[in-house]
């Protein structure tokens, strides 16, 4: 053997050996492949049956580590769980759910377990008691998984946000303010739903102006969810209290409805959205004398023709939803 | 063998014992998690059923509320715990807030004080708003008029406030019993102070509190600062997305309407329209938006602000837009003549202007004031001087005939003077000779007695003995009228006196 290939097998063994902390199983990883897939499209009934399937099949294999450490068990009840919390009963199933979960990481090398693992569910369990108005258990779990996760990452901010609504379920304002101020001062952390928790905790505190230039940001920044449509809850928080908006607030607002409705992709399931864009604009011009009025109906019936000639997802699916949401502009 | 060193045979039994181990463990901790779990769910539905019980949404949903707390009551859940706080807690505290709703208040308070035996047994952890809930339930329990010890009341909301004291929607609870408290004593500026603190305060005021202050200002005749305090809950309370405008409050605004002032009118016509604004454009909405969009373009809001600045707006488009609201509007409120009136006689047109307020006074339900004032009066007679014989013929017949008997006495005083400034002495005279008999009693607001008897005393020398003699005989009926009166033997000498000396 040459010199240079004692040398190659050399460093081959050392970075196997300094191999990166993220250990995977590509096998299992394609195997839940789908169940992933759905959790990211949060189709939570199809992350439930898959991921029930998959711990009734895989029994033999649910002990396997399938990311750094982690046994595959402790991800399929964590999923399961996680889509039960939304589509199931988040009284008995998904808490029982998670604490399967739980059970894996305690059956699995503890040593081995990161302290990702045990953060995220803990997240899941503080949010699903949230849900069903335990909040003392919330509060305690979402406490425990902020202090597991690594500070200033996207878990642990989840958890303070989590805790922060939980305040803010209690009706404890002060201390929920105070919170999400120390979060809004790292820009680097405002994402959508900071936006939003940052807005009601300015209100609650009767800073209205602040509280809708957050809005206004939120909006311009990430928009309204399409999935989300009226569910959205920048969009929501910016109607309940419209009252308290001023005039050049509620005309950015008009001005982000268009600009959403002139940038969206017209594909089949997005007319409830575009309707709700239209009307809600038309309504907004009705009530508000100097926003100006215009035909939101007509680019966008043009855009979906001159789409539809051109490709197949660029077309509404069949058009009559979207007439029946905008008969809403005869009131 | 060596010491720590284990054969295979040895090393699957250690495995197998504590795999057992493991398994026995896991069992009791899943046991003890579906217990949880259980009285979570029994918990959530007691809460729905009494929910719907109170919002009289289920009949007989208390009862179903009852049999589940009463059915989860077992010896099983003893050691569960659900947000920390023993299964007990939880049942019992259910069981009273069944009882509060059917206004059991004895069994309320027998169950809230086992619920808190319950959890004082185990020490103060757990979420403070559960404690604090019951606690305010076992305060109201303790106030109501059955029970009335007050003082255990006053002690327990002390401890709800102190067990949560950054709670703002416990707080808002409080302020509403201290409300209720200081009304109870009489104390109406002290409950005032309370709400208006409560409305300042950090947080998302309840709609209730506007609500609360907005019917005390009513009930203390301050019609426009309730009306204020409505339009500011509509405004500033979150929507929570209501579809009943019932519970958004705002019939409160209509009925208040011609209280508010000029500016406020206009800020509640911005509010009410765009309120539709406030709700998603979506189909399940659409109908509540269609029904705010029809209470927005409410017409009456429109000619309350039309009224309004025709109070103080004299331009000739006023003048147009007053009578084409008078072309649309039958019949015709009295105040638009009024207000047309005053738009011409301010654009020195004072002719048309006594013309229109004729026209009011003429109109089928024209009313003089409760307090005497007529308004139509008191103008005309301001341009007396500019009027012409046949206005003043018009006026006195207005009177005469269709306003005999309630027109203001102001009006008869000047428009006797008038009708002898036109030449005609003796109608003067029975105008008010006229007055005098219908007044109720003669009225003593000067030192020398009656307005009209001054007038007609002013005047004997030229009178007829006829005429005198009608007087007299006017003199002599109020006497009869004084005879019921305390003062009848002070006042009737005097008239007697007068009588005397009209028929000498």
């Amino acid at each position: 053997m040459r010199w240079h290939s004692k040398v190659i097998i050399l460093v081959v063994i050392n970075w196997m050996a300094c191999a990166p902390a993220v250990m995977t199983n590509t096998a299992l990883f394609a195997r839940v492949a789908p169940i992933t897939q759905a959790l990211r499209a949060e189709v939570w009934t199809t992350v439930v049956a898959r991921s029930s399937a998959a711990l009734d099949k895989n029994a033999a294999q649910l002990h396997m580590p399938l990311l750094d450490a982690v046994p595959l068990g402790y991800y399929l009840n964590l999923w399961q769980g996680q889509a039960l919390r939304h589509a199931g009963n988040a009284v008995i199933d998904a808490p029982s759910a998670l604490r399967a979960a739980e059970a894996w990481l305690y059956q699995g090398d503890r040593n081995m377990a990161c302290s990702g693992a045990w953060a995220e569910l803990y997240y899941e369990m503080g949010q699903t008691y949230r849900g069903i108005g335990r909040l003392y258990d919330a509060e305690r779990y979402l406490q425990a998984s902020a202090a597991m996760a690594a500070t200033l990452t996207q878990t642990w901010l989840r958890a303070r946000l989590g805790l922060v609504s939980v305040d803010m379920r209690r009706s404890r304002y002060r201390p929920a303010f105070v919170a999400m101020t120390n979060v809004w001062a790292k820009p680097a952390l405002r994402t959508k739903e900071v936006h939003y928790l940052y807005a009601m905790t300015l209100l609650s505190q009767r800073r209205d102006m602040d509280a809708y230039d957050a809005l206004v940001a939120g909006l311009t920044r990430f928009g309204v969810a399409p999935r989300l449509a009226e569910r959205d809850p920048l969009y929501r928080a910016f109607l309940d209290l419209l009252g308290r908006a001023s005039d050049a607030h509620i005309k950015a607002f008009y001005a982000v409805l268009g600009v959403q409705l002139e940038t969206m992709a017209l594909r089949a399931g997005a007319e409830h959205t575009a309707a709700l864009f239209i009307n809600q604009r038309t309504i907004l011009a009705q009530c508000y004398p100097y926003l100006q009025h215009e035909d939101d109906l007509r680019p966008l019936a043009e855009r979906a023709t001159g789409a539809g000639s051109g490709g197949d997802d660029m077309t509404f699916g069949g058009g009559d939803e979207l007439l029946d949401d905008v008969a809403i502009e005869e009131l | 063998m060596r010491q720590g060193t284990k054969t295979g045979a040895g090393r699957f039994a250690s495995g197998v014992f504590a795999q057992g181990c493991a398994l026995i463990c896991a069992g009791v901790a899943v046991a003890a998690a579906d217990s949880t779990n259980r009285l979570a769910l029994l918990e959530q539905k007691l809460n729905n059923h009494v929910r719907c019980a109170s919002s009289g949404r289920e009949d007989g949903a208390d009862v179903m509320a009852f049999n589940i707390a009463r059915s989860f009551s077992s010896a099983e859940c003893a050691a569960v715990t659900l947000d920390g706080y023993p299964a007990n807690f939880i049942v019992e505290a259910g069981v009273a807030a069944a009882y509060m709703h059917r206004k059991d208040w004895t069994n309320a308070i027998a169950h809230g004080e086992l619920a808190l035996a319950f959890r004082s047994g185990e020490g103060m952890g757990g979420a403070p708003e559960r404690a604090s809930r019951l606690l305010l339930d076992l305060a109201r329990a303790y106030s109501s008029a059955a029970v009335r010890r007050y003082d255990k009341a006053d002690d327990y909301r002390e401890w709800a406030r102190e067990l949560d004291p950054h709670n703002a929607q416990i707080a808002q609870t409080l302020a509403l019993d201290d409300v209720a408290r200081a009304r109870r004593n009489g104390r109406e500026d002290e409950a005032e102070h309370i709400l208006r603190a409560a409305i300042a305060a950090h947080g998302f005021a309840k709609r209730i509190v506007y609500q609360e202050l907005g019917n005390q200002l009513w009930d203390t005749r301050r019609g426009r600062d309730a009306f204020a305090m409505w339009l500011a809950q509509l405004k500033d309370v979150r929507l929570d997305f209501h579809e009943d405008s019932k519970e958004l409050g705002i019939d409160n605004l209509r009925k208040t309407m011609t209280l508010a002032d000029e500016a406020l009118l206009l800020q509640c016509a911005a509010v009410l329209r765009a309120l539709p604004a406030r709700y998603p454009a979506t189909l399940k909405f659409a109908p509540f938006i269609g029904e705010l969009q029809s209470i927005a373009n409410d017409p009456r809001i429109e000619d309350e602000l039309l009224m309004r600045t025709a109070a103080h707006e004299y331009t000739p488009a006023m003048e147009q837009a007053l009578r084409a609201f008078m072309a649309t509007h039958k019949p015709v409120p009295g105040r638009v003549f009024l207000y047309l009136g005053d738009n011409l006689c301010a654009r020195g047109r004072p002719d048309e202007a006594i013309d229109m307020w004729l026209e009011g006074m003429a109109a089928p339900g024209h009313r003089a004031g409760d307090d005497g004032a007529d308004w139509f009066a008191a103008r005309i007679i301001d341009q007396f001087a500019k009027a012409s014989s046949a206005q003043v013929s018009r006026c006195v017949f207005y009177l005469e005939r269709q306003c005999a008997g309630q027109a203001p006495a102001r009006m008869r005083l000047g428009l006797g003077e008038q009708l002898e400034r036109l030449g005609q002495p003796d109608r003067a005279l029975r105008l008010w000779c006229d007055a005098l008999a219908a007044q109720p009693r003669p009225y003593l607001q000067t030192q020398n007695g009656d307005w009209f008897m001054m007038k007609l005393d002013a005047r004997l020398a030229t009178m007829t003995p006829q005429q005198k003699a009608h007087y007299a005989d006017i003199i002599g009926a109020q006497i009869e009228k004084w005879r019921t009166n305390s003062l009848y033997h002070t006042v009737v000498p005097l008239l007697d006196a007068k009588r005397t000396s009209l028929l000498r």
